[in-house]
């Protein structure tokens, strides 16, 4: 299992559409991908729990991996967090 | 459903349509079209509800893929975010859950699951959830709407008091069948048809409760008829004084039974006719215990409404109305006014005096 901490650039944060990116790119990996933000965990691959962080812009998030493919899964998914999910920032 | 906060004594006020006491479980719907309640199920159907759910999810991902083929980009991205939703792990590990270990029915383990979801996002007080709040309420009706069409549903236990926004007569009916014990309606006066059934059927009712369904909390209530309210979550004193008056209610109406069961003559002499306005067959009952011997309006279009239009259903209805009756019966002929059926009808200055009854039944011979 591996973790990393990272930071929510996008302006207005994780809604809607960043998380289900966010959350079709966790599903291509075997690994299990959780998401801890202030003392509360979800599961990285659900898009319900992922909204529900309603994390905002500048949110600090703790990455957890866990599986064969933990590395890529966590490269792939810091590299989506810090290009705010391909979206123009809006 | 919802867990909301519950604070003691909390009144629910409205208007008395119909008083008498009721005690029991209060629940809760308060979506505009969706009537779910908690419906237990036994182990043997937990594979069938399962699958019903998944079948459902299926369905509905299907309708979502034909819009897309209509849709512009942006759009399309926006129902492929539904279509995770609904496809999404934490939503299929928790119906599951509910199904199986509470042995709850699918359509209520959705309800309880998006309705989780989309309170904690109401907590977390983002504005930018705002808006996805009322798609996931939109999906969530959706979902279930596509789950009871294979299997429609609607339950509750014996002396459930039910608060809702509003209720069609059949539905009422339907429910006092299943022990119903009170009624609140946000919607509606003391002469809505809903009222009138729940006096009919003596079901303790209040309407024109306002915000009601927003109020209203899970647990024990006490609906007053008589004076409009109901007291959810009361102490055990008020429960105690309740209990009393209930009684005492039993008490009275056994007297009055016992007045009635003399023979209809005033005290000058002239004897009268006792009769009843019956429309459904659950009613027949009361005839007796009021000693009514006649019926001086009998309603036909409950039939239609509960979808008992067979020759041999039709027949059975009336002949246990006859049975239960030892005078006339006057009949009202298959009235479907104005404000109860769209269906081809040609339009009409006033439908409510218009093509309908012995003059629609006239004309169409072959329906009589």
């Amino acid at each position: 299992m591996i973790k990393k901490k990272i930071t929510i650039k996008n302006t207005s944060g994780l809604h809607a559409r960043p998380s289900a990116t966010l959350v079709k790119t966790a599903g291509k990996f075997s690994s299990d991908f959780f998401i801890h933000m202030y003392g509360y965990k979800v599961n990285g691959k659900s898009i319900l729990g992922v909204m529900t962080l309603a994390a905002e812009h500048g949110a600090e998030l703790e990455l957890e991996f866990d599986g064969d493919d933990e590395k890529d899964a966590m490269k792939t998914i810091t590299e989506l967090i810090d290009n705010k999910f391909g979206f123009a920032d809006d | 459903m919802t867990s909301r906060e519950v604070k003691d004594d909390k009144l629910i006020e409205g208007i008395s349509a119909n008083s008498g006491i009721a005690i029991g479980e209060v629940i809760c719907v308060n979506s505009k079209r969706r009537k779910v309640l908690p419906k237990t199920i036994s182990k043997s159907e937990v594979d069938h509800q399962i699958r019903y759910f998944k079948k459902g999810r299926d369905t509905l991902v299907k309708q979502l893929a034909q819009m897309v083929d209509f849709l512009d980009a942006n759009s399309s991205a926006i129902i492929d975010t539904q279509k995770q939703i609904i496809l999404d792990s934490e939503i299929e590990k928790r119906v599951t859950a509910i199904i199986t270990e509470e042995l709850l029915s699918c359509d209520f383990a959705v309800y309880r699951t998006f309705c989780d979801f989309i309170e904690r996002l109401k907590e977390s007080g983002s504005e930018l959830f705002r808006q996805r709040i009322v798609d996931l309420e939109n999906l969530r009706d959706r979902l279930i709407d596509v789950i009871c069409n294979n299997e429609n549903t609607l339950h509750i236990k014996r002396s459930t008091i039910l608060v809702t926004e509003e209720l069609s007569p059949t539905e009422l009916v339907l429910l006092h069948e299943k022990g119903l014990s009170g009624l609140v309606i946000e919607k509606g006066g003391i002469t809505s048809h809903a009222a009138l059934i729940a006096q009919s059927l003596e079901i303790p009712c209040i309407v024109s409760a306002k915000n009601a369904t927003h109020k209203a909390t899970h647990g024990k209530g006490i609906l007053d008829g008589r004076k409009g309210v109901l007291i959810l979550n009361p102490s055990k004193e008020l429960l105690d004084e309740y209990r009393k008056k209930h009684r005492k209610i039993k008490r009275t109406q056994k007297r009055l039974l016992k007045n009635i069961s003399e023979p209809s003559i005033t005290k000058s002499g002239t004897e009268f006719l006792l009769s009843a306005n019956v429309e459904f067959e659950s009613e027949l009952a009361s005839l007796q215990k009021y000693n009514a011997t006649n019926i001086g309006l009998l309603r036909t279009e409950g039939l239609l409404f509960s979808g008992k239009t067979s020759f041999e259903e039709q027949t059975k209805f009336y002949k246990s109305v006859l049975a239960a009756v030892s005078g006339t019966v006057t009949f009202r002929l298959f009235d479907v006014g104005g404000d109860k059926l769209n269906a081809k009808l040609p339009e009409e200055p006033n439908p409510f005096l218009g093509w309908r009854g012995i003059r629609m039944l006239l004309d169409e011979e072959a329906l009589l």
